[in-house]
C-alpha cells in the first residue's frame, strides 16, 4: 500500500508554468504588503456594491428562491417563501418541510444555518416542542429532529409503510442539501431494519423516500441461521476460539478475563471460589444457547470453548467442575485437560460445518450489558439471537432505541454540550489546566442513556474539546489556548522562538518523550525536569508558566494511568503494521 | 535568510500536495492554498535551523490555511468534490486516498509518502499521537477494503 500511495503522489504536482504564476504572485504580494490594507478598503467597497446589486437582482429572479417542498397529502400546509425578493431582506433563506405524518418546517438562512425549526401541524408542533436549533447546521436539526421522530414512535419497526417525497425547484445546493436530510433518515430507519428506498428522479428533480416496515417487507437477518431439520445444524469455528482467563490468589480471590490481549476490555469480578466461577461462567453459556447440543434439532451455532491459564491449583477444579457440567448437561461435548489449559470440544468436529460467527469475547460481553450505556451492533445482534425483544429490554432495563449521533467537528465546546444535551445524550465535561497559557481545557465525552447503540454518520464518536474557546474554533484542536485562533497560536509559538527551544531541547539529547509538553500541558515533573537540564546550559524556559498547583490534575501515578493532566489513555488501537 | 525563491523551489511540491490533499485534488484551491502559506512564510521574520524545520513549519502552516479556506467555503457552499481534476490524471489509489475524511488522508500522505512519523504528524496537524495513529489506522482499513489485500503488503 506504502508504494502504490508514493507512486499515486509522485505524479502530483504543479505544472511549471502554474509554479511561476504562483511565486510571482508570491513576490508582488510581498511588495504590495503595505498597501495592502487600501486594496482591502477598496475591495470592500467593490463587495458592498456587489451585494446591493444582488439584492436587487433577487427580487426579479424567483428562481434564486431555495423554497423546498414536500409533496404530501399535507402539501397544502407546506409554507412557500420566497426570500430576499426586496430591499429589506428577510432574514429567512429557505425553508424545507419534511413531513412523515407531523409536519415540521426547516427556516435556514443564506449560509445555510438554521433560524427555527417549527412545526406546522398539531403533532409537528408536539415533536419539536422546546427544541433549540438555532444556529445549528442543517444536518444536526435534521438528526435533532429524526431523534425525537424515534423517540416518539415515528420510525420503529412496526412502522407501517410510508412514503415521503420531497420535490424542489432547481439548483445544485437544494439537491445536496436534501440529499443529507434523507440520508440522515435512511440511516435511523435501517437502524430499525426498516427497509428504506430512495429514488431521485432526474427530471423534477425530486426525491421520494420509502419506508417499509416489518408488516411491508421482512427484513433480512443480518447473520443466517442453519436450518432447522438439518440433522448437522450447529457450526463451530475453532479458529475464532477465544480464551477465557481465570486468576486467581490462592482459592479466595479470581479475576476472570475475556482475553489475553491487554486491551482491558475484560470483566473483572471478585469469587470466593474458582468453582463458583467456572459453574457460573458455564451455566452462563448453556442458559444462553453458546454451549449446545451439535445435534440438537434446534441447535444453531456451537462455540469451542476453551477455559484457560487457570492458576495452578485452580487447574484441576476447573476441570472438575466444567466436566461435571458437561456430564449433568448431557450435552455431547468432550473435554480435555491439556497442560495448563481445560477445552471443551465437540464430540466429533469432523462434521461440523465451520461457520460460527461470534466470538467467545463478543458472547460473554453480553453478560454485562447492563453496566453498559452502548453496545456494539454486534452485540446487539447477539442479544437477538438469543433473547426476544421484550426480554431484551427487561434484561436492560430500557426500551430499545437508537439514537443518530449528531455532527459535533468544527462546533466549540459550549455548542458542542449544547448540541448533545438536545440530542438525549449525559455529557460529561473534564477539565484540566493548560500551564502553557493559564487557560481551562477540558475534555467532553458522552453517552445516552436510553440508547441501545448510536449510529455516527462518518465521524468520530470520541471527541477532545476546548472548552470556553471563542466561535470558529475547531474542535479536534485540543493544544489551541482557548482565547487564541489557530493562527494566533501558531504565531506566538513562532514569534516567541518557543520551536526554537525544541530544537534546543534535541541539541542537548532531551529523549523525545520529554518534549511532548512543547505543544500542550505537562507535568510538574517534567516541567522540573525540563528546567534543571536548560538551567545548566543558561536556556531560559520560556514558554511555560509558573505552575499553578492547585489546578494540577495529578500525575499518571497519581491519577491511576488517566494520564497526565487528566487526558485519558488513548484507546486500543493496533499496531500499525509497515 | 535564504532567498524566497530558493525557499519555494525547494518545498513546493510537498507543499502542494499537502494541500492538494486537503482539497480532495482540486488543483486551482490547492495553489491557492500554496500561495497563501509562503506569503505567509515571508510576514516571518524567523530564522529556521534546517530546512528539514522549515518544511515542517511550512507544512503546518499550510494545513491550517487549507482548513481555514475550507471553512469559509464551507460556509458560502462552495462545492468541492464536484471539481475533483479531470479523471485521466487521478490514479485509482490516489482518487480512494482522497475519498477519506480529511484528518485521515492527510495522516496517510504525510506518514507514507513523507515519511513523517505519527508523533511528527501530530505536532504538525496539531492532534496527538495517539490520534494520528488512529487516524493511520483507520486510513489502512479503509483503503485495504476498497483497494484489496493485494495492495495490503507487509
Amino acid at each position: 500500500m506504502k508504494d502504490d500511495i508514493k507512486r499515486a503522489y509522485s505524479k502530483v504536482s504543479m505544472s511549471e508554468a502554474d509554479k511561476l504564476v504562483v511565486l510571482n504572485n508570491i513576490k508582488t504580494r510581498t511588495k504590495r504588503r503595505n498597501t495592502r490594507y487600501i486594496a482591502w478598503a477598496a475591495a470592500a467597497v467593490v463587495a458592498a456594491a456587489a451585494i446591493v446589486v444582488a439584492f436587487a437582482l433577487g427580487g426579479v429572479l424567483p428562481n434564486k428562491s431555495s423554497t423546498i417542498e414536500i409533496a404530501t397529502e399535507q402539501q397544502e400546509e407546506t409554507v412557500s417563501q420566497t426570500p430576499m425578493c426586496t430591499a429589506k431582506p428577510s432574514p429567512v433563506f429557505a425553508v424545507i418541510t419534511l413531513s412523515i405524518n407531523p409536519s415540521v418546517e426547516f427556516r435556514i438562512d443564506e449560509e445555510g444555518f438554521v433560524i427555527e425549526v417549527v412545526g406546522t401541524n398539531e403533532d409537528g408542533i408536539a415533536l419539536v416542542e422546546g427544541l433549540d436549533a438555532e444556529g445549528l447546521s442543517l444536518e444536526n436539526a435534521t438528526i435533532l429532529v429524526v431523534n425525537r421522530l424515534i423517540e416518539n414512535g415515528y420510525i420503529t419497526d412496526s412502522s407501517i409503510i410510508r412514503e415521503i417525497t420531497l420535490t424542489i425547484d432547481s439548483g445544485d445546493f437544494e439537491i445536496d442539501t436534501l440529499n443529507v436530510m434523507s440520508g440522515i433518515i435512511k440511516t435511523a430507519a435501517s437502524a430499525y431494519d426498516i427497509e428504506v428506498d430512495v429514488i431521485q428522479a432526474d427530471d423534477v428533480n425530486g426525491v421520494n423516500i420509502t419506508l417499509a416496515g416489518s408488516d411491508g417487507v421482512q427484513p433480512e437477518p443480518s447473520f443466517s441461521p442453519q436450518p432447522k431439520d438439518s440433522v448437522h445444524a450447529s457450526v463451530v469455528k475453532p479458529e475464532e476460539t477465544r480464551t477465557i482467563l481465570f486468576e486467581c490468589e490462592g482459592d479466595k480471590l479470581g479475576n476472570i478475563w475475556m482475553d489475553g490481549d491487554d486491551d482491558h476490555d475484560f470483566v473483572r469480578f471478585i469469587v470466593k471460589d474458582i468453582k463458583e466461577v467456572v459453574m457460573q461462567g458455564m451455566s452462563y453459556l448453556i442458559d444462553t444457547g453458546f454451549i449446545v447440543d451439535p445435534y440438537a434439532a434446534d441447535a444453531a451455532i456451537l462455540y469451542e470453548v476453551k477455559l484457560s491459564r487457570p492458576t495452578e491449583q485452580g487447574l484441576k477444579e476447573t476441570y472438575d467442575v466444567a466436566s461435571m457440567i458437561i456430564e449433568e448437561s448431557g450435552l455431547m461435548l468432550e473435554i480435555w485437560l491439556h497442560e495448563d489449559e481445560v477445552c471443551i470440544y465437540l464430540s466429533d468436529m469432523a462434521k461440523a460445518p465451520r461457520d460460527a460467527e461470534y466470538t467467545m469475547n463478543e458472547i460473554l460481553n453480553t453478560m454485562f450489558l447492563k453496566d453498559r450505556a452502548l453496545i456494539t451492533e454486534q452485540q446487539m445482534q447477539i442479544l437477538e439471537y438469543v433473547y426476544t425483544d421484550e426480554e431484551i429490554e427487561q434484561l436492560l432495563g430500557m426500551p430499545m432505541r437508537f439514537v443518530v449521533l449528531p455532527n459535533v467537528e468544527g462546533l466549540t465546546g459550549e455548542k458542542a454540550v449544547k448540541l448533545l444535551e438536545q440530542a438525549g445524550m449525559t455529557v460529561q465535561i473534564e477539565y484540566f489546566y493548560n500551564p502553557l497559557f493559564e487557560g481551562k481545557t477540558g475534555t467532553v465525552t458522552f453517552q445516552c442513556p436510553q440508547a441501545l447503540s448510536m449510529f455516527e454518520i462518518g465521524r468520530e464518536c470520541y471527541i477532545e474539546v476546548q472548552i470556553d474557546r471563542p466561535e470558529g474554533h475547531r474542535i479536534a484542536d485540543s493544544y489551541v489556548p482557548v482565547n487564541m485562533s489557530i493562527e494566533d497560536y501558531e504565531a506566538y509559538l513562532f514569534e516567541n522562538d518557543l520551536i526554537q527551544a525544541h530544537l534546543d531541547l534535541e541539541s542537548i539529547g532531551m529523549p523525545p518523550a520529554m518534549m511532548e509538553g512543547e505543544y500542550g500541558p505537562i507535568s510538574k515533573a517534567e516541567y522540573d525536569m525540563y528546567n534543571e537540564v536548560l538551567e545548566k546550559i543558561g536556556v531560559e524556559l520560556r514558554y511555560l508558566l509558573p505552575w499553578e498547583k492547585d489546578e494540577y490534575f495529578g500525575s499518571d501515578e497519581e491519577t491511576g494511568g488517566l494520564g497526565c493532566n487528566g487526558y485519558p489513555e488513548p484507546k486500543p488501537t493496533e499496531t500499525i503494521e509497515d | 535568510m535564504d532567498s524566497i525563491e530558493k525557499i519555494y523551489k525547494q518545498h513546493v511540491d510537498a507543499i502542494y500536495r499537502v494541500c492538494f490533499t486537503y482539497f480532495k485534488g482540486h488543483k486551482m484551491d490547492a495553489q491557492d492554498a500554496v500561495q497563501s502559506t509562503f506569503i505567509k512564510l515571508l510576514s516571518k521574520t524567523k530564522h529556521f535551523e534546517s530546512t528539514e524545520h522549515e518544511r515542517a513549519w511550512l507544512i503546518r502552516v499550510a494545513s491550517n490555511v487549507c482548513i481555514n479556506m475550507l471553512k469559509r467555503k464551507h460556509k458560502t457552499d462552495e462545492p468541492l468534490n464536484e471539481t475533483i481534476s479531470t479523471s485521466d490524471e487521478m490514479d485509482y489509489t490516489l482518487s480512494e486516498v482522497l475519498k477519506l475524511p480529511e484528518n485521515i488522508r492527510v495522516s496517510v500522505y504525510l506518514h507514507y509518502y513523507e515519511g513523517y512519523s505519527a508523533s511528527e504528524i501530530g505536532k504538525m496537524l496539531g492532534k496527538s499521537d495517539s490520534a494520528v495513529w488512529g487516524y493511520l489506522h483507520r486510513g489502512r482499513k479503509i483503503l485495504k477494503q476498497v483497494l484489496g489485500d493485494d495492495c495490503y503488503e507487509r
